[in-house]
């Protein structure tokens, strides 16, 4: 009973595993082992993160706000009016500005953060069959800003323009630069918010636990999954491209194992998972320089984006109620498939190549539990938490920032 | 004792966790976005206002970005020209007179070699035409000519629709300051095929005592039909013509 109490609260880790198409650095303790029959268990994980740095797709750690920061040529602004583009050249050359001049630049912050909830309820149906579910419901927060400061070639011609009573087009020009990313944005069908704050649905999770060995120096269990597509808030407006879930039906399998030695526990598991293909709205850049995604088709056909996760873990068992874990964490997500009728096929190719991603992370945590209290009548209630921080190492297309992670947990 | 040890690893681990959380590196930027809805201006303060002089011009599409600075270079020199001919306005020495006089001179010839680029220029002054603003249901472009010879006269267009000020959004509209509004029609008379509808988006350059000038952009719409110097009749024209406009009394 002791021994089943304490693998059960641990179970639900594994349950309310990385359910966000954003990789972060949560970690999942493992333990093998489920809840004793006809028990219940109900527990909420608390995930939160910065979102300042991001692992680039080449690997690089980069801070948001530089995805705004960028120069500004008056080739940019010639290419970029299909209409009036020849004209605005001939009007900056009648001015004595060369097309590769620099116009000036856009200066940005970007800060952020993301606090996920993941509830999780589990159900004993045999000593060594349970049922486990989790649904992430995920808080995005983030304030951006951004300015246009002119070069000093910029303000030389707009000085021009109001000495040779033009005052009203230099006018026009400046709120034109002043306002150009948002209109840029605008243009390319996306929501410009500086401040955003959304809750949304993750992907639901159901898991079954089978536990194969339960002896006291060696467990080990394995868990069939399928994965629901909950996920909401599928806009393509949304600038960040924050998803809290693939919203894509998937099923996986994780085989977990627990050696025990004294008061030292070791840990490992793997987890497969493979989503099905769907269809989907999906943004697609317009050549493999467009990194805004200017263009936009509903009815993508989406296939691929399967995942593979290891643990390595080592817990330090205080006699009665803490532990002390550490534990490396990696994960890898393979590129998506994407096909489309709307667009060429290298338009869906460049998107694809943008689509995986990988993080190796670790991880430290400190948990208490009453289990043992509980066993003994000094606590009302079996229950347990957890607080630990995870560390991402190196990553692609991840967050960069550490995730601190809260969980607590009750049994009845 | 050990309690309070426990209470303490507890503590050290939150502080420590709390550390890690990603400090700003820099402070904020302020958005220097203008606002939307800063201007409120009424057309009445132009009432029974008089157009003493208009001028529209509009090219054909496909012009190369060098000819579009031959449009913009001739412009260029005509507002410095107008300019000088103002700072001497009111000086009746000779040497005035004479500078006056070559500006003119040179103006006039600038806006020939902008008419040979040109697809269709209007120009005329109040002694062509007598258009005021007026107020019935609302304040409306109100024209009779006066010298139906004006070669430039533009087919002597009506005004259509309302005069009004219009305080764009800067992020989602092509033109991004306030400005006046004003349509401008010519209907179809046989025999001539010039038949459009333009809208006027000017902006206040410059106000003296009982004038006020007005720069901006000429929009005619996509059905318009202009008329080339050789009496080709022609759609699609560029989108984005220039328009000069003084009101006075």
């Amino acid at each position: 009973m002791k021994q089943l109490f304490l693998s059960a609260l641990l179970v639900l880790l594994v349950a309310s595993g990385d359910s966000h198409a954003q990789m972060m650095s949560s970690y999942l303790r493992e333990q093998t082992g489920t809840l004793p029959q006809g028990r219940i268990l109900i527990s909420v994980v608390g995930v939160q993160s910065s979102l300042d740095r991001m692992f680039t797709k080449e690997g690089d750690s980069k801070s948001l706000s530089s995805n705004l920061n960028r120069e500004v040529k008056v080739n940019t602004i010639v290419q970029d009016e299909p209409v009036r583009g020849a004209q605005l050249a001939g009007m900056f050359l009648s001015n004595g500005v060369d097309l590769a001049d620099t116009v000036g630049a856009i200066e940005g912050s970007m800060t952020g953060s993301v606090n996920g909830k993941v509830p999780v309820i589990g159900y004993g149906v045999t000593d060594t069959v349970g049922v486990y579910l989790n649904l992430p419901v995920i808080e995005f927060n983030l304030n951006a800003n951004y300015r246009f400061v002119q070069s000093e070639k910029m303000k030389a011609f707009l000085a021009k323009l109001r000495d040779s009573d033009q005052t009203s087009v230099a006018k026009e020009f400046e709120v034109a630069l002043s306002t150009s990313l948002e209109n840029k944005l605008y243009r390319s069908g996306y929501e410009w918010n500086t401040t955003l704050k959304k809750n949304v649905f993750g992907d639901a999770r159901i898991n079954v636990v089978k536990v194969l060995n339960s002896g006291f120096s060696f467990q080990s269990q394995v868990q069939p999954f399928v994965i629901l597509p909950t996920a909401t808030d599928l806009s393509l407006q949304d600038l960040y491209g924050l998803k809290a879930g693939d919203h894509r039906l998937g099923v996986g399998l994780k085989y977990a194992a627990q050696k025990q030695w004294s008061i030292f526990q070791f840990n490992t598991s793997v987890t497969a998972t493979h989503l099905f293909p769907a269809q989907q709205g999906r943004r697609l850049p317009k050549d493999n320089a467009d990194e805004l995604n200017e263009y936009l088709d509903e009815q993508v056909w989406v296939a691929g984006g399967d995942q593979l996760q290891g643990q390595v873990q080592m817990r330090y068992l205080f006699p009665r109620w803490v532990g002390l874990s550490f534990g490396l964490d990696w994960k890898q997500r393979w590129n998506e498939s994407w096909s489309g009728s709307k667009y060429s096929p290298d338009l869906y190719g460049y998107a694809e190549e943008k689509t995986g991603s990988s993080l190796f992370s670790t991880y430290a945590s400190i948990d208490l539990n009453s289990i043992q209290s509980f066993l003994e009548g000094g606590f009302l209630f079996p229950a347990a938490a957890e607080l630990g921080v995870g560390l991402p190492i190196v990553g692609r297309n991840a967050i960069a920032e550490p995730v601190i992670q809260l969980q607590g947990t009750m049994f009845f | 004792m050990k309690k309070l040890d426990m209470k303490s690893a507890i503590l050290i681990l939150m502080l420590a966790l709390t550390a890690c959380g990603k400090k700003n590196e820099s402070e904020p930027v302020t958005s220097t976005l203008p606002g939307r809805n800063g201007v409120a201006r009424s057309v009445s303060e132009l009432k029974h206002k008089r157009i003493r002089e208009l001028f529209v011009v509009l090219f054909e599409k496909n012009f190369s970005p060098e000819e579009w600075k031959f449009v913009f270079d001739q412009t260029n020199i005509l507002s410095s020209n107008k300019k000088k001919i103002r700072q001497i306005e009111g000086l009746d020495d000779d040497a005035s007179s004479e500078i006056r006089g070559k500006l003119i001179t040179e103006n006039a010839g600038l806006l020939t070699a902008l008419s040979e680029k040109s697809l269709f220029m209007m120009n005329w002054s109040i002694q062509d035409e007598n258009c005021k603003l007026s107020l019935k249901d609302f304040w409306q472009l109100v024209c009779k000519p006066r010298n139906i010879n004006n070669p430039l006269n533009g087919g002597l267009p009506h005004g259509v629709g309302a005069v009004e000020w219009v305080n764009p959004d800067p992020i989602t509209s092509v033109t991004k300051t306030p400005y006046l509004r004003i349509r401008l029609q010519r209907d179809l008379e046989e025999p001539m095929p010039l038949a459009y509808q333009m809208e006027l988006r000017l902006k206040e350059e410059r106000i003296t005592e009982g004038e006020s000038w007005f720069k901006g952009e000429a929009l005619p719409m996509s059905d318009s039909v202009f008329v080339r110097q050789d009496g080709t009749p022609v759609t699609g024209v560029f989108p984005y013509g220039y328009a000069e406009l003084t009101l006075g009394n």
